[in-house]
């Protein structure tokens, strides 16, 4: 098993890797550089020169490359060419946003899409199972931003239940963290949920209709036990690789509802330095996100091992 | 029990069921289909006003009283939030290319002079309007004695001239070019400066209310240095620098070291950066934020909506263009009569109706009609008139339809309005194609002409040179056409030689005949600035849009 790990450790790391070389690369492939867009309206040559120069921009692209990965295997991710902020910092300051706002989502999401996906399938053929399909369908369908947008016209600004937009940290006051990232992680989850309801829906309808089932309810357990201790728990393989994979995608930001609702988190952060070509500022969010990838691959891949024995003794 | 245990049951009710629901939704469908089509209203900004006919030339300007509101109407204390419309680039004056930054700006790093509503300019940390002499090439300015750098440090004749310098010597400084010719610069005494130019340049007071008027604390220049003044801009304001989020706020404190810091009523001043215009004006309605720059016209029939709304508004000074790249290899490049059919085949105000109500002036040249610098030349505008277009076409030669690709920025307001244009011209023969790209890309292609025509919005400065020179001067910094006429450069020197405006307006109105034959930028409109706020007395606008908040606080 440790070799296993270790293996799929090395496979991260090449991950990583190629990632970074893959955005380096694309980001200077796009028309127009940081110079053009940092010179605003005026577009003066000779300033755009200067800022070239000064940026580094002029060296051969492999040389700009390792100067850059020096740098970041050494923690020193570069300075924002546009707000001249270090990178980590700007990154220290968005990613704790997306966390919270990731974690609020998954706790939502993940809870209501287990609950529905059980209810129909225990209550198969009944309304419940009805019903859960259509709200997954719903989620699945609808727009996240229609969805945002409906919800700050009638939540935000008519019945003043949550604020509008923007965003309250932590350690400020929980109450109002909660209050501005509630909103937005019911929304994202709604998705989350839509795809956990079918998945667990048809997991847990194998489950009840596997024999073990029969024969754990033969041997006199409670429902709750049956369902949960046992169909539910089955599932859950499945589940945790389900919410690793979105939560893979929350972590690079749902770059659409932190625009909309004014959270400064990774996803706008990284939506604002494409638009203006802030290089450094895009390799360092390409890089956080690699990472985070990977390393919640390798977490799943151990929880796994608890959840289901068969897989820790087949290595 | 369980139903799982039944399973033909189960089938037989779900069967059922999913016929019932499927009927349902198919006659939901049918119904749908059926219903008559309404007619769309015609955009957002003419639906938010009906019976409220537009005139010619915009809504009525209301800058909103520049002084002070009187003791005991307004509260003392508290935290004002404004709604910035986009992050800027880094806070620095003398670097920095983003008009939003001019928000902040107005609230931190006061400039020697302020733009008033009538184009007036104002002393502010000047005492007097500059003494010009020698022909116009010699400035003397006198300088306020009681303020002080946000650092305690004192605003002085030396101070304002180690700014200059920097602005003059960065490399990275967007100043330089604004500035005109500068010979020399020096402080005659401690708040006296003089600048001596080899050239008359008339501009020079008017680029003074602008970001090259903000004196920068020599103090902070040398601890920090010129890359990282912008961590920690340090300026004259009635309220300074605190902190800074990317992305998210900038947050200002009450200066107490400001000259009239007794009537400066908020104890902090966050600035929140909400780039979705339709958030913001939410934000404005829930009272989240209490003040807002550029509302959309979108957004205004829900803003009008709320009587505890505020609004001032202003004509911008600045105008949307369609720009043709004369050194393409295009019909359009090489034809003058072409570029006239196209102008007049455009119905500037059925589309500025349509798209944006009484929020937008047609308009065919870069002065604007309230500007000291209009003429009856600056303010003609051919009406729209496909006949003569057509006529215009057969006399350059060219078959129709006559293509033209015409590139814009790839937000849903330039698309729409583009779409407008092309519906427009096709009338009198002109087959449109419009390409959207994205803006860095759009500015790239520019700079580099690889384009044959491109819509693009300029933001305007006060004086007509600063809307003319870059992009129509052979060699300006900003000629995205690589329009180049000898004529014109020599009209654009006479025009900065000159201090009388009088004088000054008449040579603009020549050029801008001149540029009205040529076309190497069909003027289109001009928007209007459209701020908001809710709850507090003392606001005020200049003619670029700024909102002025030194003097403002909560109605008490």
């Amino acid at each position: 098993m440790l070799r296993r790990f270790l293996i799929k450790f090395g496979q991260g790391l090449l991950t990583v890797f190629l990632a970074s070389i893959v955005v380096f690369l694309a980001i200077r492939a796009l028309p127009g550089d940081p110079a053009e867009t940092m010179a605003g309206e005026d577009q003066n040559p000779a300033v755009i020169a200067a800022i070239r120069a000064k940026l580094g921009l002029d060296k051969p692209m492999p040389e700009q490359y390792l100067l850059y990965m020096w740098h970041a295997l050494h923690g020193d991710f570069g300075t924002s060419i546009s707000s001249r902020v270090p990178v980590s910092t700007l990154l220290g300051q968005t990613l704790p946003v997306t966390l919270q706002l990731t974690v609020l989502t998954m706790v939502c999401g993940g809870i209501v899409g287990m609950l529905m996906g059980s209810v129909g399938a225990y209550w198969r053929g009944q309304w419940p199972e009805w019903l859960s399909s259509v709200l997954s369908l719903v989620g699945l369908s609808v727009p996240h931003f229609w969805l945002a947008m409906l919800a700050i016209i009638y939540v935000g600004t008519t019945m003043h239940l949550f604020p509008v937009s923007g965003y309250t940290p932590l350690r400020e006051s929980l109450g109002a963290n909660i209050g501005h990232l509630i909103v937005p992680a019911l929304i994202l989850g709604s998705a989350l949920a839509a795809v956990l309801m079918r998945q667990t829906r048809a997991n847990m309808l194998d489950a009840f209709g596997a024999e073990y089932i029969l024969a754990v309810r033969a041997k006199g357990a409670s429902e709750s036990r049956v369902v949960i201790g046992h169909a539910l728990r089955n599932s859950l393989v499945v589940a945790v690789t389900i919410l690793g994979l979105e939560l893979g995608g929350l972590l690079s930001g749902a770059a659409v509802i932190e625009q909309i609702f004014g959270l400064p988190g990774i996803g706008r952060l990284a939506i604002n330095a494409v638009f203006s070509r802030d290089y450094p500022v895009v390799q360092g969010v390409v890089l956080v996100v690699a990472v985070s990838y990977v390393a919640i691959s390798l977490l799943i891949d151990v929880l796994y091992t608890v959840l289901d024995p068969r897989i820790r003794v087949g290595g | 029990m369980s139903d799982s245990l039944s399973p033909n049951r189960s089938h037989l009710l779900r069967g059922r069921k999913s016929l019932i629901l499927l009927a349902a939704s198919a006659l939901c469908a049918v119904v749908a289909a059926c219903s008559p089509v309404q007619p769309s209203s015609s955009g957002g900004g003419a639906a938010a006003s009906p019976g409220a006919g537009p005139s010619s030339s915009g809504l009525a300007a209301n800058y909103g009283p520049t002084a002070p509101p009187a003791p005991g109407t307004v509260k003392k204390g508290g935290t004002l939030t404004f709604g910035l419309s986009a992050q800027g680039d880094a806070l620095d004056p003398t670097t920095t290319g983003a008009l939003v930054n001019k928000q902040i700006f107005a609230s931190m790093c006061e400039s020697l002079y302020r733009l008033g509503g009538d184009g007036s300019i104002n002393p502010q940390l000047a005492t007097a309007l500059p003494k010009i002499t020698d022909g116009g090439k010699t400035y003397t300015i006198p300088l306020r004695a009681d303020a002080k750098f946000a650092d305690g440090t004192p605003f002085n004749a030396a101070a304002m001239i180690t700014t200059w310098k920097r602005d003059l010597t960065d490399p990275e400084s967007g100043r330089k070019s604004e500035m005109g010719p500068i010979a020399s610069m020096k402080a005659v005494d401690d708040h006296t400066v003089q600048v001596k130019f080899s050239s008359p340049f008339a501009p020079f007071s008017s680029v003074l209310t602008d970001r090259a008027g903000i004196p920068e604390s020599p103090k902070a220049l040398k601890e920090l240095g010129y890359d990282k003044f912008s961590t920690h801009p340090t300026c004259v304001g009635p309220y300074k620098f605190q902190s800074q989020v990317a992305n998210t706020s900038v947050t200002l404190v009450k200066d107490p070291n400001y000259y009239d810091a007794s009537k400066v009523n908020f104890d902090k001043i966050i600035y929140r950066i909400i780039p979705d215009s339709s958030v913001r004006a939410q934000d404005l309605k829930a009272g989240s934020i209490q003040v807002t720059d550029s509302l959309a016209s979108t957004s205004m029939a829900s803003i009008k909506s709320d009587s505890s709304i505020k609004v001032l508004t202003a004509p911008s000074m600045g105008y949307a263009s369609l720009r043709i790249n004369l050194k393409g290899d295009t019909p359009i490049a090489k034809s003058k009569l072409l570029r006239q059919a196209l102008s007049l085949a455009i119905d500037r105000p059925t589309i500025m109706k349509a798209l944006y109500g009484p929020y937008a002036t047609p308009t065919c040249s870069p002065i604007s009609d309230a500007s000291p610098y209009a003429t009856k030349q600056s303010q003609a505008c051919p009406a729209y008139n496909v006949a003569k277009a057509e006529q215009l076409i057969k006399q350059a030669g060219v078959s129709t339809p006559v293509k033209i690709t015409v590139k814009t920025s790839n937000t849903s307001d330039s698309l729409q309005f583009a779409q407008a244009l092309q519906s427009s011209v096709k009338a009198a023969g002109f087959d449109m194609k419009i390409e959207p790209v994205e803006f860095a890309t759009l500015l790239d292609d520019m700079d580099n002409h690889k384009f044959e025509a491109g819509i693009l919005s300029w933001s305007g400065r006060p004086d007509p040179d600063g809307n003319l020179r870059a992009e129509m001067a052979t060699n300006g910094t900003g000629n995205d056409s690589g329009y180049s006429n000898p004529q014109v450069d020599k009209l654009l020197d006479d025009a900065v030689h000159v201090t009388d405006t009088a004088q000054r307006a008449k040579i603009y109105g020549k050029m801008i005949a001149i540029l009205n034959t040529d076309l190497p930028y069909i003027y289109l409109d001009r928007s209007q600035i459209l701020v908001g706020y809710k709850g507090l007395s003392g606001v005020f606008i200049d003619p670029v849009g700024v909102v002025h908040l030194a003097y403002a606080g909560t109605t008490a």
